[in-house]
């Protein structure tokens, strides 16, 4: 390491932890808003009320109305709830098959590995989207369909990057010892290789989580995704580009939201980067 | 090296011809009738058997695979079913569109990364860093087809300079054609950039610190020399390969910006093909995004050789 560990003055440091207490404000701030909108919103998410449709922020409408008098506010707050329910499937998705294939090609190695990471890199080139479109075209647009294809998406990321890490681990010493114990392969993998890279998978987790939310965002934007009358940031979005010139801030609130969640996740993840394994401190 | 380069092709080809497999199991293979896709659950029991001739599912699935993928190699797309027109000349006009959009904003996209990246690594630790982190980490956040709506409220709505939308062709003259896909670019360009100046920045970084900068410095070499010289050529490798990765990620990001601002491209082409059931378009479509990412990987692997001298001798 040829940087001076001097060099980084404690400012920038505390820059960085200043980072991951911010990103976990927001990200607690937007799931507590999720749970808050499964027992309460302001007003109804899905009530018509065409009397006050556009209206501007007001006590009743914090947020004020849109183009059907909804109320903004309760929408956008629904909208938390879906948002973290598909990064957690989409997440989960991921995180199931990928690890799954990335741990088991490492343990096996040879032809399973070469096949399994081939598959991977194969599976890149098929972008959400791009999976959610063909998925569409079979199956009709939907909310389900759209989750499945944002973890579809992220089976790869986690695959390569837990085979990567558990190869790292299997030629460590206290791995030979567990092998001269006795234990078999898919003790080792499940005692010894998965505890130690978790925390690896952990802030991967928390960036895909909000890379789900973003493709998420962008599906229903098409229309693919969640349906209405269910509200979604991306959706709420894609109504909103229609009334630009007489209502713009109804296109600014949903997008705020959208970035404040993946802002937040991006700091959560890369500050628990940095006190899970301070040594990338240094060298970035 | 011939060899090498060999194996690589062979590699790409494999991948492309998984991928043809891919989209056709998907497409026709699963369960659901694609002539009942098509038509519609209402559709009569006769119009069905009509149109299932006419698409060739009658034949065994082999066949229609074989007789798909030889049209392909052949340029034969197939006819559109809801255009009638050949798929191959629906997609020819809609990439006048979406490649001068991808292109422009993977250019935008990496002046811009150079720019912010080198800029941030050269004053490490200073405002100026912290700064352009600060933005990048924001900007990483923001959904591109949100900023293509915020552009359309700026230069569109309040401004009224460029057009919220559409696209007057490239017969109206290259000055009104460049301008309609300006806000286009820009909104894919800057997102997927702040990535992009984010890793620039830490290659640069981790470059700076080795050994031979220290030589080239030690020579007489002016900072501001080691650093076009020398650090850049080597940062290049981690950089180029995330511009690779991130095409897929801007040819998805091409499909919804088309949309925001209705431009006649393969993402539109292939968004209405979706709401009018038109299968054949979709399964042409997507197949060549996807071929289009496999083929841009490919080039990146190609790429490094020319960057690094070192991996020629290896290969």
């Amino acid at each position: 390491m040829s940087v001076v560990v001097g060099e980084a003055p404690a400012r920038r440091r505390i820059f960085r932890h200043a980072g991951l207490i911010v990103g976990a404000a927001l990200t607690a701030l937007v799931v507590l808003v999720a749970i808050v909108s499964l027992v309460w919103t302001p007003q109804s998410a899905t009530a018509i009320d065409v009397a006050h449709k556009l209206a501007l922020p007001s006590a009743a409408h914090w947020l004020g109305t849109d183009h059907f008098g909804r109320d903004v506010a309760s929408m956008l707050m629904v909208g938390a709830q879906n948002s973290m329910m598909v990064g957690i499937v989409a997440v989960s998705i991921g995180v199931g098959i990928g690890v799954a294939c990335g741990l088991a090609a490492a343990a096996r190695g040879g032809w399973v590995e070469e096949a399994l990471m081939r598959l991977a890199d194969f599976t890149f080139a098929f972008p959400a989207v791009l999976s959610a479109i063909l998925i569409t075209a079979l199956l009709g647009p939907g909310a389900f369909n759209s989750i499945l294809a944002i973890g579809i998406f992220n089976v790869p990321a986690f695959a390569r990057l837990s085979r990567g890490a558990a190869r790292g681990i299997w030629v460590r010493d206290f791995i030979l010892a567990a092998r001269v114990a006795g234990k078999g392969r898919l003790r080792i993998t499940v005692e010894h290789v998965l505890p130690n890279i978790a925390s690896l998978l952990i802030v991967q987790a928390t960036i895909q989580f909000g890379v789900a939310i973003l493709a998420e965002a962008g599906l229903s934007y098409l229309g693919l995704g969640t349906q209405p009358p269910n509200p979604s940031w991306g959706r709420t979005l894609n109504e909103a580009q229609t009334f630009l010139f007489i209502a713009p801030r109804l296109a600014i609130y949903p997008g705020l939201a959208i970035v404040l969640a993946v802002l937040g996740l991006n700091l959560l993840g890369d500050g628990l980067r940095d006190v899970f394994d301070p040594r990338l401190i240094r060298r970035r | 090296m011939m060899v090498f380069l060999l194996k690589r092709f062979a590699g790409f080809l494999v991948t492309v011809l998984a991928a043809t497999l891919v989209v056709f199991v998907v497409l026709e293979v699963l369960p659901g009738d694609p002539a009942r896709v098509v038509l519609g659950v209402e559709a009569q029991p006769e119009s069905i058997k009509a149109l299932r001739a006419e698409f060739g599912l009658d034949r065994p699935a082999a066949m229609r695979y074989l007789a798909w993928v030889g049209g392909l190699v052949r340029g034969d797309l197939g006819l559109s079913y809801t255009y009638r027109v050949p798929v191959a000349e629906l997609v020819g006009e809609r990439l006048a569109v979406t490649v001068p959009l991808a292109l422009i904003s993977t250019c935008l996209s990496g002046i811009l990364a150079l720019a912010l990246g080198i800029y941030a690594a050269a004053h490490r630790g200073r405002p100026g860093d912290v700064g352009v982190m600060t933005v990048t980490q924001l900007g990483v956040a923001v959904p591109n087809f949100w900023f293509a709506i915020l552009l359309i409220l700026l230069f569109a709505v309040y401004l009224g300079w460029l057009p919220s939308g559409g696209f007057p062709g490239w017969r109206a003259g290259l000055g009104p054609a460049v301008k309609s896909l300006l806000l286009p670019s820009l909104s894919l360009a800057v997102v997927q950039a702040a990535v992009l100046a984010r890793i620039t920045r830490a290659a640069v970084i981790e470059i700076l610190g080795e050994d031979f900068v220290r030589t080239a410095r030690a020579k007489g070499n002016s900072r501001r020399r080691a650093l076009w010289r020398h650090v850049l050529r080597n940062a290049l490798i981690p950089v180029v390969t995330i511009m690779g990765l991130q095409f897929s990620a801007l040819l998805a990001g091409t499909i919804i910006v088309e949309n925001v601002f209705y431009l006649p491209g393969l993402g539109r082409l292939v968004f209405q093909a979706i709401t009018q059931h038109d299968l054949i378009v979709i399964k042409d479509v997507v197949l060549l995004l996807a071929v289009v990412v496999i083929a841009v990987n490919f080039a990146v692997d190609l790429l490094y050789l020319a960057i690094d001298p070192r991996l020629r001798s290896r290969a």
